[in-house]
């Protein structure tokens, strides 16, 4: 006699009851499907937003830098490489000149196939440059030089012709221009790509013959993953509590059918096996669905993630395991929730199950002390969390999410208490909710995660919308840089006379803005300092720079001229040059000057004026510079105007900046986020009315009888209406309110130390999500309910 | 050795003041082809009396041996396996698994005791057949007729090698034709050397048993052969 046989036996009844009464599990199958593709969405979301360092690595282990402009030295240098280190891709830089334009084009040779770094180069349209004679440019670039495809772009007295569109992939911001071979005789760095270990490394690099030396340096991999896991793992386990409750209600209304496989000789493992493999099978269904559902959303938001991260993520770029573990997660919770409904049915006598007498109900949870258990360990474990410390992060969010869903059999409680007052369909709507106490706990909870879920990512995006006070500029700035794209602290030198064309070229952009104030912005220069390897490739010039030091961390300033007009633009009082030697926006910490100098220097003044990050963020007075025999270069300028910059006015100022060689920077509108924003709250609206349309039906499936009677006496269709219409309002407004609570005293917890980030709460979405969802529940239900029920002599068949 | 004996089984429910005897001191014993019927009004104990038989309740105090095992000394697994393999039981609503087609349910008990599914399938059409059901194997329990039904459940209670056949008034859902129908497949099943137990209201049906026990509050107040009703003689009921 075979196990596998009876095991085969039970699996087939099993699935032959799942396929006959699906809709009776469709809630549950709903809430896993979701669960799932929301782990799946959000593990391959933290991936793409970890920070890494494979824009420059690609699958290298190791990367040897160094500079140079003679092709020889490069040559011996790479040679030794590959001889000690094996297999070695080669990259190279070359910063040339855009004719007109005080910005410069990274020339970059390298092989579209290579072993390493073939992932930091793609084909956007066109071809690869083949010849000398041909060039392809990101697209970026391609649009600040004019040059499409097809185009001819002069770069260092050499015209190329663009042959195609390419990119970076895994850095969207990273602008050049691809060659097929370095230009001759230009300062050159060089990139090795390499794998080998921290000895070879440290050897090749002393042994290394190269002026100026060679970096080596290894990537730095930062993993959001399996924190994205845990969170998941979390939200499962809250999820299995809600399903067990959806199966115990199946298996109760299984019990009958249950007590006959054990009349017929089925051992309790057998029984209990039946709605364990039941789970099970619900379980795969649901994580085959949330997978593919996950896999279609990525898709479809895909460019939105780009823009956001700034690299591009595929969905088969994200590694296998990350998608795969949400799946399997949701197949063990929901066999896992299945599991106890099981073995208490098995246990049941089987006389009393043949009897169809139900088992007595779940003993009282005693849902609100453990509501407010929850609440307390959620509140105290966020709140010292500081945002910052993961564990008790995944811990909190776990015990508000469980003291949400553990609030919804109160509320249901409280709602069939409060029915008596109402015309009788609301009553027998409402009271048949408080009957089947555990199926409407289980939607209600349903709506509430679903509600909370997209209530708190809208939230979440507001909280990261900058406020008018932060940002990278305010909205009446217009910055216009000239130093190197890559590092604000290095200046290409420059002769008098480029810099006072410069200044004219500022004053024509700053010509599209009558009213504002252009200020010129100057770097103190110091000569002392040891040449950058940036300001080494491209004959520039280091900026003097302040170090903060406070605790562990050190963060260096450039240091920029506190000019009478500039600290008149921050709205401080140019006499306080005669005071102070420094500025600055936060003050605190220890400061001294970097490079040779290294001296202390007094506690700076604050600039209690704006957190603009583009900006200059520490002054130094001329005084200073002058005691520092220090030199003043010109940076950028500053253009300040009394009004907010319009769209059009911003247009016009990148125009005209693009005309005379410059480029501006005005405030990040972050157009992205609010695009994030109203897709959480439709989705959230759509998802929730498909779960209340779910649970509608699984009440009404348990209710037919009452509706047939109903019928009977004489209930015209607008009662029926009126009762389902009752019940989704019901769900919708607790499951609303509950939701958006529970999401925002979640944040508030979570945002505790900088509560001003919720201070402006984005009351479009979340009234869209507080009044749509009910609203849309009361009307979709009302029209759509009308069909009168079989008739009441029929019988239901078991 | 008889198929089925109980002896002195008692059976209650509850403790103390609220305590309720169904079953109380009830000795009995059906041999191999002999078919028993079990009358009385309701709550007489008829139905405890049956599932005690059927091992799907424990009793309170006494003895129950089917083909000589005592049932009390069996584990769970060991009464379901005795289920399995020697007990049929056809309840009065049927019960046939809905998810299952005629066939299925007929050879899942042979399933659940191992056998593989294409020699219980076999097993199984072999019953059907032998009760007229062959065209309808395929079918699902709610594409059946009430007789249909009922004669599938029976099918499924002697599929296999069972000894014992318990029935709970399995006419009980079914117009007079079909529990005719059914009671001569009973009667067939016990003259194939199966002891047969079942329980009924109507006096008509009883008389087609061998012996037929009257209980009443839990006690066995008549024990007596059938008597022999005016369609034996239109039959070629071969009983004495």
């Amino acid at each position: 006699m075979s196990r596998t046989a009876a095991t085969r036996a039970v699996a087939h009844w099993a699935w032959r009851m799942f396929r006959r009464d699906w809709k009776g599990q469709a809630l549950v199958l709903a809430l896993l499907t979701v669960a799932v593709a929301v782990s799946s969405y959000g593990a391959a979301f933290g991936h793409a937003f970890a920070p890494n360092d494979q824009a420059s690595f690609g699958s290298a282990n190791a990367r040897i830098r160094f500079t140079s402009a003679d092709p020889a030295v490069a040559a011996t240098v790479v040679s030794a490489a590959r001889s000690k280190l094996g297999t070695v891709e080669e990259i190279t830089d070359t910063l040339v000149a855009i004719p007109g334009s005080v910005q410069q084009l990274d020339l970059r040779s390298q092989n579209p196939h290579g072993v390493f770094g073939s992932s930091t180069l793609k084909l956007r349209a066109g071809r690869y440059p083949i010849g000398s004679g041909d060039i392809a440019l990101t697209p970026a670039m391609s649009q600040f030089l004019g040059a499409p495809v097809g185009a001819t772009v002069t770069l260092d007295a050499v015209t190329r012709q663009v042959v195609g569109l390419v990119e970076n992939p895994t850095n969207l911001d990273d602008g050049f221009g691809l060659v097929s071979t370095p230009p001759a005789g230009s300062q050159t760095r060089f990139t090795l790509l390499v794998k080998a270990s921290s000895g070879q490394l440290t050897a090749f690099g002393f042994a290394a013959k190269v002026p100026g030396g060679v970096a080596v340096d290894t990537p730095t991999y930062y993993s959001h993953d399996l924190g994205v896991l845990l969170v998941a793992a979390l939200g499962m386990i809250v999820v299995s509590v809600i399903a067990l409750t959806a199966f115990l209600v199946l298996a109760q209304r299984r019990v009958r059918q249950l007590g006959m496989l054990a009349a017929i000789g089925a051992t309790r493992r057998q029984v209990r096996n039946v709605t364990v493999i039941h789970g099970l099978i619900v379980g795969v269904i649901a994580a085959v669905v949330g997978t593919v559902a996950s896999a279609i959303s990525w898709t479809a938001t895909s460019s939105l993630i780009a823009q956001a991260s700034g690299r591009r993520v595929s969905w088969d770029s994200v590694p296998l395991w990350l998608i795969l573990t949400p799946a399997l997660m949701g197949m063990v919770a929901s066999a896992v929730a299945a599991w106890w409904p099981a073995r208490a049915m098995a246990r049941v006598p089987v006389a009393r199950a043949l009897s169809n007498r139900p088992l007595d109900p779940p003993r009282g949870p005693q849902s609100a002390v453990a509501a407010i258990g929850a609440l307390t360990l959620g509140a105290l474990c966020l709140r010292f969390a500081h945002q910052r410390n993961a564990f008790l992060m995944i811990i909190g969010l776990a015990a508000m999410i469980s003291s949400s869903l553990l609030t919804t059999p109160l509320a249901i409680r409280a709602l069939t208490a409060h029915s008596r007052r109402l015309p009788v369909t609301g009553r027998l709507a409402w009271r048949e909710l408080g009957r089947n106490q555990s199926r409407s706990a289980a939607a209600l909870a349903t709506v509430t995660m679903a509600v909370g879920i997209s209530s708190a990512a809208v939230v979440i995006t507001a909280a990261n919308t900058h406020p008018p006070t932060a940002g990278n500029l305010s909205a009446r700035q217009i910055l216009i840089p000239a130093t190197d794209t890559r590092d604000p602290a290095v200046v290409p030198v420059r002769t008098a006379s480029q810099t006072t064309a410069l200044d004219h070229a500022a004053k024509q952009v700053a010509t599209t803005l009558p009213k504002a104030a252009l200020i010129p912005l100057s770097l103190a220069i110091d000569p002392a300092a040891p040449t950058s390897p940036i300001a080494q490739a491209t004959g520039g010039q280091d900026a003097a720079q302040a170090v903060r030091q406070q605790g562990r961390r050190l963060t260096s300033y450039p240091l920029y001229v506190a000019t009478p007009q500039l600290l008149k633009a921050f709205g401080i009082d140019p006499r306080q040059l005669d005071h102070f030697g420094y500025f600055a926006i936060d003050p605190t910490g220890t400061w001294s000057l970097l490079y040779s100098h290294r001296a202390p220097v007094p506690q700076p003044a604050p600039l209690h004026i704006h957190t603009y990050t583009s900006l200059p963020q520490v002054l130094v007075s001329p005084a200073v510079i002058e005691g520092h025999h220090w030199q003043m270069v010109r940076a950028g300028w500053l253009l300040q105007n009394p009004t907010p910059i319009s769209a059009a006015e911003d247009r016009a100022a990148r125009n005209l900046a693009a005309q005379v060689g410059l480029a501006v920077e005005t405030r990040d509108p972050q157009a992205y986020l609010g695009r994030l924003r109203w897709m959480f709250t439709v989705g959230g609206i759509a998802i929730t009315l498909a779960v209340i349309a779910i649970a509608l039906v699984l009440v009404r499936i348990q209710t037919t009888r009452d509706q047939q009677i109903l019928t009977a006496v004489g209930a015209p269709s607008r009662a029926r209406r009126a009762i389902a219409a009752a019940t989704a309002t019901a769900l919708a407004t607790l499951g609303t309110l509950l939701g958006i609570t529970g999401a925002y005293l979640t944040l508030l917890l979570a945002y505790s130390d900088t509560l001003h980030r919720l201070s402006n709460p984005p009351w479009p979405a979340l009234t869209s999500i507080a009044l749509g969802i009910p609203v849309l529940a009361l009307s979709t239900t009302w029209f759509t309910t009308s069909r009168q029920p079989a008739s009441i002599n029929r019988p239901a068949i078991e | 050795m008889s198929v089925l004996e109980l002896r002195s089984v008692s059976r209650s429910y509850g403790q103390g003041a609220s305590k309720v005897a169904a079953l109380s001191d009830v000795s009995m014993a059906v041999e191999a082809g002999e078919l028993v019927a079990v009358m009385g009004s309701s709550g007489s104990g008829k139905s405890t009396l049956l599932t005690i038989a059927g091992t799907l309740e424990e009793a309170s105090e006494g003895e129950v041996l089917i083909d000589g095992v005592a049932v009390a000394t069996l584990s769970l697994d060991g009464r379901a396996a005795l289920r399995r393999r020697r007990v049929g039981y056809v309840f009065q609503d049927f019960n046939l698994l809905s998810g299952l087609t005629a066939v299925e349910n007929v050879a899942i008990p042979l399933e659940l005791d191992g056998q593989a599914r294409t020699s219980a399938h076999a097993a199984a059409m072999a019953v059907l057949d032998k009760l007229g059901l062959t065209a309808l194997a395929g079918r699902f329990p709610d594409e059946l007729s009430g007789g249909e039904r009922q004669r599938t459940a029976i099918a499924r209670a002697v599929v296999g090698e069972r000894r014992l056949l318990l029935a709970d008034e399995p006419t009980g859902a079914l117009d007079s034709l079909n529990g005719e129908a059914v009671l001569r497949l009973l009667r067939q099943a016990c003259r194939d050397g199966v002891a047969g137990v079942f329980v009924t209201h109507d006096g008509r049906l009883a008389s087609r048993a061998d012996r037929i026990i009257y209980l009443r509050d839990g006690h066995i107040i008549d024990e007596s052969p059938a008597m022999l009703g005016p369609e034996s003689l239109l039959t070629n009921d071969p009983r004495p």
